[in-house]
C-alpha cells in the first residue's frame, strides 16, 4: 500500500510538469488572428459604457498635425488587427490602426481630422482579409470630459529639497529642485487613500 | 456581469500566464508538502498539511526564483534542467519518509479548503477585468524594477553583475519572483503583476487555517477563520488598489513563519523534527525579509507577543485577568488617540466603517477565544496593541534616501490588522462551541440546534457581508491610468525624440507622520511614461503653478521639453497651460490626457519627431 502511494507521489510531479507544459503549448497566449464577431455577423460600434463591449470607442483626440485619433477598446486581447474607414457626407477616409504597445486591448487609429460635433459612420475591416468586422455611427465628442480640479482658497509655500540632477531611468521620477512661492491648485489627499476620505 | 463570470472570463483570456503561475505554485506546494511530511509524518491532518504547504510552496518557488535569477541559471537551459532534476530527485529521496495516514473517510475539511481556494482565485480575477494596469503609482515602480531585472536576465548576467535597480527600494523578492515568472511564461510585465497579485490575494487566507485548526482541533473554526481572513473586511484585499504587492506576498510568508514557529514551540518535537523545522523557519524569515523588509518587524512583534504570553500563562488567574484588561484598555486608548489624528485615522476604516458588524462580532467572540486557546488569544490581543504602537516609533536615517519613517507605516498596519482579528474570531468560534457543548451536555439539547442557531449564522454573516459590501473590482481612488493615457503614452513613445525630458505631476507621500513628508509619488499616469517608453520624466508638485515665470525658469534650466497632463483630479491644471500659448503648445489632446511642448525657453530647444 505504502509503495503504491510512493509511486503515485513520484509520478505526480512529472505528470504535473507535463500537464503544465502541455497547457502552456495549448494556450500559447493571445493570437492576433482570431475574429470575435457575433456569430459571423458584424459588431456594432458605440461609445464605451461602464463595461466595454466587444469593440467600442472610448474617445476621440487630436494630434499635432491636426489629425484625428480614434481610441478603441476591446476587452478581448486577441482581437484581430484592423483598419478603420470613416464615411462622411463628402468622402470616405482610411485610418490606420495600431495596438498600444503592451496593451492589446487598446487600439487607436489616426487619420484625417473630423470637425467637433460631426456625425460619422465608422467601419472596421480586418487587416488580413479586408472583411467588415464592425460598424456604427457616432458623433465626435472629444472635449466632453474636462479634468476635475479642486481649488484651495489660500496659498502655501512649496519647497522641494530632493537632490537635483539625479536623472536616472529608475525610479521613474527625478524631482526638480526649486524653492518657489506657488499658488496651489489641486488637493493633496492622504497618500494610500481609502475609499472613505477620498472623493 | 458578476465577479464570478468576470473572473472565469479572465482565466480564459489570460490562460497563458495563469497556467504558468499556477503550475509553478502547484509544483512548489507538492514538493514542499513531501518535505514537510517527511519531517512531521502523521502529526498533522491533510487539511493542515495543505494549508501549511501552500505558504511553503510559495516560499519554495520564491527561493528557487531568487537563486536561479541571482546566478542567471534560467537563461542556461542545461543548468536549469540540472537544477530541476536535483529538486525532483530530492523529493523522491524524501518521499519514502513522507508516510501518509490511510484515508478512512472522505476528507471534508481538505475538500472545503480546496473548493474555497478555487472560488477565491476565480473571484479575485474579476479585479483584472476592469484594470488597465496595476493600480496606483507604486505599481509603476514595481514595473520598472521587474523590467530592469528582465533586462539583466536577457543580457545573460547575474543580478550581482548589474547595478541595483533602485537605490532606495529594497523589497526585491516580489520583483525577482515576478521577473522569473514573466521570463518563463513570456508574458508582459503588467499581466504578470496583475495575475500574480490576484493569485496571492486568493492564497493569503488559506495558511491561517493551520494555526487555528492546530490550536483548537476544530476544522469548522479553521474554516471560519479562512472565511474571515478572505472577505471579513476590505483588507487585505483592498491593498492591491495601492499596488502593495510586496507587502501582500509577505503576508503569506509571515503566516508560514508563524505557523512553523508555532509547531516548533510545541514541546513534543524530536531532535530531527526540530532541525528540519528550524531550517524551514530560517529560510522562511529570510524569504519574508526579501519580500518585504517590514515583515521582519511583524514577525518580531508576533514572537514578542508569544513570549510575553508564555510568561502571562504562568501568572495567577487574577493577574492574568488584570493584565488582559490592561492590554484591552491600551488598545482602546490607542484607538481613541489614533482616531483623532487625521493622517493615522484611516487605519481603522476597513474595520470600523464597512466592517463594523464583523469587528463587533469578533469583539464578542474574543471572550470565548480565551477559553479555546488562552495563550494564542492573549498574544493576538497583544499583537494588535503592539502593531498600533509601532506606528509611533520613529526610524530616522536608517534607510538612506527616504524621508522620516516609522517602524510600521499606516497602510501596512491597516492591511495586517485583519490577521490577529481573524485569529481571535476563529479561536472565539472554537471557544463558543466548547462552551455551548458543555451546556448541551448539561441540558441534553441536540447539537444540531446549536449549529442552526449559532454557527451557521456566523458563517452566513460573513457571506452576506461579502455579497452586500465587498468590492472585487478596482477602486476609483487609485486608478491613475485610463485608456486615454494608454494611447497618449504610446503616441508619445513613438513620436517624441528619445532624449525628451518630460514634466509629470507628483504628490507628496504622507502616510504616517503628521507634518512630515515621506517622499514623492506620481499623481497621474505620467508616472508610467519612463517604464513604458524609456523617456526621462521629472516630478513637479501638482499643487504648483505652471504659469509663473519662476516655474518656467526651472524648466528651461533643466531642459524640460514636454509636459504630460493625465486625467486624475491630481494632474496639472490644463487651464494654466492653455492660457499661456507662448510657453506651452498642445501637441496631443484627448479628453483625459494631454501632451504639451514647452516652447517658452529662449533656445526653443524642444523638438518632436515628425511621425513616419
Amino acid at each position: 500500500m505504502n509503495n503504491k502511494f510512493l509511486l503515485l507521489k513520484i509520478a505526480l510531479i512529472p505528470t504535473l510538469l507535463a500537464v503544465g507544459a502541455c497547457s502552456y503549448m495549448l494556450f500559447p497566449g493571445p493570437s492576433l488572428q482570431s475574429t470575435p464577431t457575433n456569430n459571423g455577423s458584424t459588431l456594432h460600434i458605440a461609445y464605451c459604457g461602464s463595461t466595454p463591449a466587444v469593440l467600442c470607442v472610448i474617445s476621440f483626440g487630436l494630434d499635432n498635425h491636426a489629425r484625428t485619433l480614434v481610441n478603441f477598446v476591446t476587452p478581448n486581447p486577441s482581437f484581430q488587427d484592423f483598419y478603420l474607414i470613416i464615411k462622411r457626407v463628402d468622402k470616405d477616409s482610411r485610418y490606420e490602426c495600431q495596438k498600444a504597445g503592451g496593451f492589446p486591448t487598446s487600439v487607436y487609429c489616426i487619420g484625417e481630422q473630423i470637425p467637433l460635433g460631426e456625425k460619422v459612420d465608422l467601419e472596421v475591416y480586418s487587416k488580413n482579409q479586408s472583411l467588415l468586422v464592425a460598424e456604427g455611427s457616432l458623433t465626435i465628442l472629444f472635449y466632453a470630459l474636462p479634468t476635475p480640479i479642486t481649488v484651495f482658497a489660500t496659498a502655501i509655500r512649496v519647497t522641494i529639497t530632493l537632490p537635483s540632477g539625479s536623472i536616472t531611468s529608475l525610479p521613474p521620477v527625478s524631482t526638480l529642485q526649486a524653492t518657489q512661492e506657488a499658488r496651489p491648485s489641486a488637493t493633496a489627499p492622504n497618500s494610500y487613500p481609502n475609499p472613505y476620505p477620498y472623493p | 456581469m458578476s465577479p464570478l463570470t468576470d473572473g472565469v472570463s479572465i482565466l480564459f483570456t489570460h490562460a497563458n500566464s495563469f497556467i504558468g503561475i499556477l503550475s509553478a505554485l502547484i509544483f512548489g506546494t507538492i514538493t514542499f508538502s513531501v518535505v514537510l511530511k517527511a519531517i512531521l509524518a502523521d502529526k498533522l491532518t491533510s487539511a493542515e498539511y495543505f494549508s501549511l504547504s501552500l505558504g511553503g510552496g510559495l516560499l519554495l518557488v520564491s527561493l528557487v526564483s531568487i537563486t536561479l535569477f541571482m546566478f542567471n541559471i534560467l537563461r542556461n537551459f542545461y543548468i536549469g534542467i540540472f537544477a530541476l532534476t536535483v529538486i525532483v530527485i530530492g523529493v523522491i529521496i524524501l518521499s519514502p519518509h513522507a508516510r501518509r495516514r490511510p484515508a478512512l473517510r472522505p476528507n471534508l475539511p481538505l475538500l472545503a479548503l480546496i473548493v474555497a481556494l478555487v472560488m477565491f482565485v476565480i473571484l479575485r480575477m474579476a479585479f483584472i477585468s476592469r484594470a488597465i494596469v496595476p493600480s496606483y503609482s507604486d505599481s509603476a515602480l514595481h514595473y520598472g524594477i521587474i523590467q530592469s531585472l528582465l533586462k539583466t536576465y536577457e543580457n545573460s548576467k547575474s543580478i550581482f553583475q548589474s547595478g541595483y535597480p533602485v537605490p532606495t527600494y529594497y523589497h526585491i523578492g516580489f520583483h525577482i519572483l515576478a521577473a522569473a515568472l514573466a521570463a518563463i511564461t513570456r508574458t508582459n510585465i503588467n499581466e504578470i503583476i496583475l495575475i500574480l497579485g490576484q493569485i496571492i490575494l486568493a492564497l493569503i487566507p488559506i495558511p491561517i487555517f493551520f494555526i487555528v485548526r492546530n490550536a483548537t482541533k476544530s476544522d469548522a473554526a479553521g474554516l471560519f477563520t479562512v472565511l474571515l481572513a478572505s472577505f471579513g473586511w476590505g483588507m487585505p484585499g483592498y491593498a492591491v488598489n495601492w499596488g502593495k504587492y510586496p507587502a501582500l506576498i509577505s503576508l503569506i510568508t509571515i503566516q508560514f513563519v508563524l505557523s512553523i514557529a508555532y509547531i516548533l514551540a510545541q514541546k513534543e518535537n524530536s531532535r530531527s523534527e526540530q532541525l528540519g523545522l528550524s531550517s524551514m523557519l530560517g529560510l522562511g524569515i529570510l524569504v519574508s525579509g526579501l519580500m518585504h523588509t517590514r515583515s521582519l518587524i511583524i514577525i518580531g512583534i508576533a514572537f514578542a507577543a508569544w513570549i510575553i504570553a508564555t510568561f502571562w500563562r504562568k501568572l495567577s488567574k487574577t493577574l492574568q485577568f488584570l493584565t488582559t484588561i490592561l492590554v484591552l484598555c491600551g488598545i482602546i486608548i490607542e484607538v481613541i488617540f489614533i482616531g483623532s489624528r487625521a493622517i493615522l485615522a484611516p487605519v481603522f476604516d476597513p474595520y470600523l466603517h464597512s466592517g463594523w458588524l464583523l469587528t463587533s462580532t469578533i469583539i464578542l467572540l474574543s471572550v470565548f477565544a480565551f477559553r479555546a486557546s488562552p495563550r494564542l488569544a492573549f498574544s493576538s490581543s497583544l499583537a494588535i496593541f503592539l502593531l498600533l504602537s509601532s506606528m509611533f516609533i520613529p526610524i530616522i536615517g536608517l534607510i538612506p534616501g527616504l524621508g522620516p519613517q516609522v517602524l510600521l507605516d499606516r497602510p501596512f498596519v491597516e492591511m495586517i490588522l485583519y490577521l490577529p482579528l481573524s485569529l481571535l474570531g476563529g479561536l472565539g468560534y472554537a471557544g463558543l462551541k466548547q462552551t455551548l457543548q458543555v451546556e448541551h451536555e448539561q441540558t441534553h439539547k441536540k447539537s444540531r440546534e446549536l449549529s442552526i442557531f449559532v454557527f451557521i449564522p456566523l458563517f452566513g454573516l460573513i457571506l452576506i457581508n461579502t455579497l452586500v459590501s465587498y468590492n472585487f473590482y478596482p477602486s476609483d481612488c487609485c486608478k491613475i491610468m485610463g485608456y486615454d493615457d494608454v494611447v497618449a503614452i504610446d503616441w508619445l513613445g513613438k513620436n517624441l525624440p528619445p532624449h525628451s525630458r518630460i514634466l509629470i505631476a507628483t504628490t507628496k507621500v504622507r502616510v504616517s507622520i503628521p507634518d512630515s513628508l515621506q517622499g514623492d509619488a506620481g499623481a497621474d499616469a505620467g508616472i508610467w511614461i519612463t517604464p513604458l517608453t524609456n523617456r526621462e520624466t521629472f516630478g513637479w508638485p501638482n499643487s504648483s503653478a505652471l504659469n509663473q515665470q519662476s516655474a518656467m525658469n526651472v524648466f528651461c534650466t533643466n531642459k524640460i521639453t514636454y509636459v504630460y497632463v493625465g486625467g486624475t483630479n491630481q494632474s496639472f491644471e490644463n487651464s494654466q497651460l492653455e492660457t499661456n500659448p507662448n510657453w506651452y503648445q498642445l501637441i496631443l489632446s484627448l479628453p483625459r490626457a494631454r501632451v504639451y511642448e514647452i516652447i517658452g525657453c529662449p533656445e526653443g530647444s524642444a523638438e518632436y519627431q515628425q511621425p513616419g
